[in-house]
């Protein structure tokens, strides 16, 4: 746990709303990210969650609401989109390489096309966090050929390449199956050590429990409620969400045990 | 559509040609028609083909009507809309027959 | 009936003259179609509302109405307005706007096989939807149209030979003036059936090359995988 004391706010979400054919998909949501937070939010399946982060990196424009990156204003209409997902990374339930390129290709091609490195300076770059996610071994091998888990360590990587203000993780292993969930928990881990502002969608109660600065619970569009995972898990204040995470629980029960024996490395 | 469904017919006890009759082809022309109606349409318009051999089809119904009127870009325009609504119309049956017969929820990949 | 070896031999000269006109209108209407085609495509799948109207009416029309007819509006409805294209240019222009509306549609295919996904994962690295479309859809879209769209240039090859009612001298037209000459209508016909033949094969042989080049690997339709 960091102290949060005088701590820079990277991500402000107010009031956000968001309708999709006429029903609430988020409604007045307001959350804050601090800089090196980890925050992650939980909750039953449905599009809000994921819908609030598409909101936040602009790839979906909110009905109403304002969202602030490093205090600046990136909903207003003069707000160039693709400038701003430049310093918003994003990993996907789907991983969404790009097919037709090499491992390697998709970290630089973000490097090469949007920001306009030179080619070789992107490569030393690509290299390079393809290293630090592990896959320095396959840097040249296409996305078909590579592991559900090495994929979202590949699309971690093509996010890191872009020096991102902040990371969003939308059921980052949700995808993938049950072995190979271990290994991009550890990339995050790892992420989470190096104080990178991470804001993750996930089911995985354990990691959540284990590496969260702050767990919001939403329901229904809007913020059940918010706190450390101590409080969040141990002394929930509201009645649902003691009654979500004992469900959770239940379900996820290997899992809790299995992310606090792994972590005997 | 897969061997699967005349596996599964002749266990219950079906020869053959009664699960050809009663399983497989009843199936089998329902995903075929989306296909089947593109081929419908191309053999509407190259109808138009038999022109070279002085069939008094449409298109030479056409010429006809362009040497006598000199209106050729009127005439063959015409003959253009008709083949257009000939092709529309077919197409439009043939997706009105495809729904009545749909089974529901199928899909083919 | 073997008077098409005889006829194949005798008139060798003509036919290859003939075929050359084929191949020429073959590839020009393959490549303008081309042109024309991937912009519609990307027009009916990322153009704001009259873009896609636009892009719709020309693929309708021209996919559901003969060839022939069109090439007779062009060919000799035109000079009603003071526009006179010569045969040629008539053949090469109808083709070219029959093959782009049939291509379009295989464009149209592949980029949305692709999925909105890839749109989604571009721009979350910061792409405008134009550097997407260029460097992300385009890509993958040309490697998985291959198999759909090697039907284009066989059934163009094989449907140009209607310009010969326009009097175009394509190969066609060869079969005809040679069995006039000689009396051997079947002959002259099969003689020319042949060729085409032949051309499709070596076209089909050129195509699955090209699949098997450029294929992305580990990501195979299920086609392809045979």
């Amino acid at each position: 746990m960091k102290s949060v004391i005088l701590e820079k706010i990277i991500i402000e979400v107010i009031n956000l709303s968001k309708q999709y054919g006429g029903k609430d998909v988020l409604k007045d949501i307001s959350l804050k990210v601090y800089e090196g937070d980890t925050v992650v939010i939980i909750g039953p399946s449905g599009t809000g969650k994921s819908t609030l982060l598409r909101c936040i990196n602009l790839l979906t424009k909110p009905d109403s609401g304002i969202i602030k990156l490093d205090d600046i204003e990136i909903t207003s209409p003069e707000t160039n989109g693709d400038e701003v997902r430049q310093h918003i990374g994003m990993v996907f339930q789907d991983f969404l390489l790009f097919n037709h390129l090499t491992a390697l290709g998709n970290v630089s091609i973000g490097l090469t096309k949007v920001l306009g490195m030179r080619e070789d300076k992107a490569k030393e770059k690509a290299i390079k966090e393809l290293e630090r996610v592990g896959l320095g071994e396959n840097v040249d091998q296409y996305p078909g050929q590579l592991s559900g888990g090495q994929k979202q360590r590949v699309a971690i990587a093509r996010s890191l390449a872009m020096d991102p203000r902040v990371i969003l993780f939308d059921e980052p292993t949700s995808a993938l199956d049950p072995e190979l969930i271990g290994e991009v928990l550890e990339v995050m881990r790892m992420l989470v050590k190096e104080g990178m502002t991470m804001l993750v969608v996930t089911h995985e109660m354990g990691f959540a429990r284990e590496v969260a600065d702050r767990i919001v619970f939403i329901e229904n569009g809007g913020v059940v409620e918010e706190g450390p995972p101590n409080e969040l898990f141990y002394s929930p204040k509201v009645e649902r969400t003691r009654e979500f995470l004992w469900k959770i629980a239940e379900l996820y029960g290997q899992n809790q045990e299995r992310s606090i024996d792994g972590d005997d490395q | 559509m897969g061997s699967g469904q005349m596996v599964a017919a002749r266990s219950i006890g079906m020869s053959r040609i009664k699960a050809i009759r009663h399983i497989i082809l009843p199936q089998a022309i329902r995903i075929a028609i989306p296909p089947w109606s593109n081929e419908a349409a191309t053999v509407v318009k190259d109808s138009s083909l038999v022109y070279a051999l002085g069939v008094a089809e449409i298109l030479r119904r056409a010429q006809f009507v362009s040497a006598r009127t000199y209106e050729p870009f009127l005439a063959f325009s015409i003959a253009a809309l008709i083949y257009f609504v000939l092709t529309f119309v077919t197409n439009r049956i043939l997706d009105k027959v495809e729904r009545r017969i749909e089974i529901p929820t199928t899909q083919v990949a | 009936m073997t008077e098409w070896m005889q006829i194949l031999v005798n008139y060798w000269p003509e036919f290859v003259r003939g075929a050359k006109i084929t191949i020429q209108l073959t590839l020009v209407g393959l490549g303008f179609g081309a042109i024309l085609g991937l912009l519609s495509a990307l027009g009916r799948v990322y153009g704001g509302k009259w873009v896609r109207r636009i892009s719709v009416g020309y693929i309708e029309l021209f996919r559901g109405t003969p060839i022939l007819v069109q090439l007779f509006i062009v060919y000799f409805g035109f000079p009603d307005f003071g526009i006179t294209f010569s045969r040629m240019m008539s053949a090469f222009i109808v083709l070219a706007l029959n093959s782009g509306a049939y291509q379009a549609e295989y464009f149209r295919g592949a980029i949305q096989a692709i999925g909105s996904g890839q749109m989604m994962a571009a721009r979350s690295i910061g792409m405008s939807r134009i550097k997407a479309i260029r460097y992300i859809i385009l890509p993958q879209a040309f490697r998985i149209v291959i198999p759909a769209w090697s039907n284009e240039p066989i059934s163009l090859l094989k449907a140009s030979a209607v310009v010969f009612l326009i009097a175009v001298p394509d190969l066609m037209a060869q079969a005809k003036t040679i069995a006039a000459r000689t009396f051997e209508p079947i002959g002259s016909y099969i003689a020319v059936a042949i060729i085409y033949l032949a051309m499709v094969i070596v076209l089909t042989m050129i195509l699955n090359f090209l699949e098997r080049r450029y294929k992305i690997p580990g990501l195979e339709t299920e086609a392809q995988r045979t």
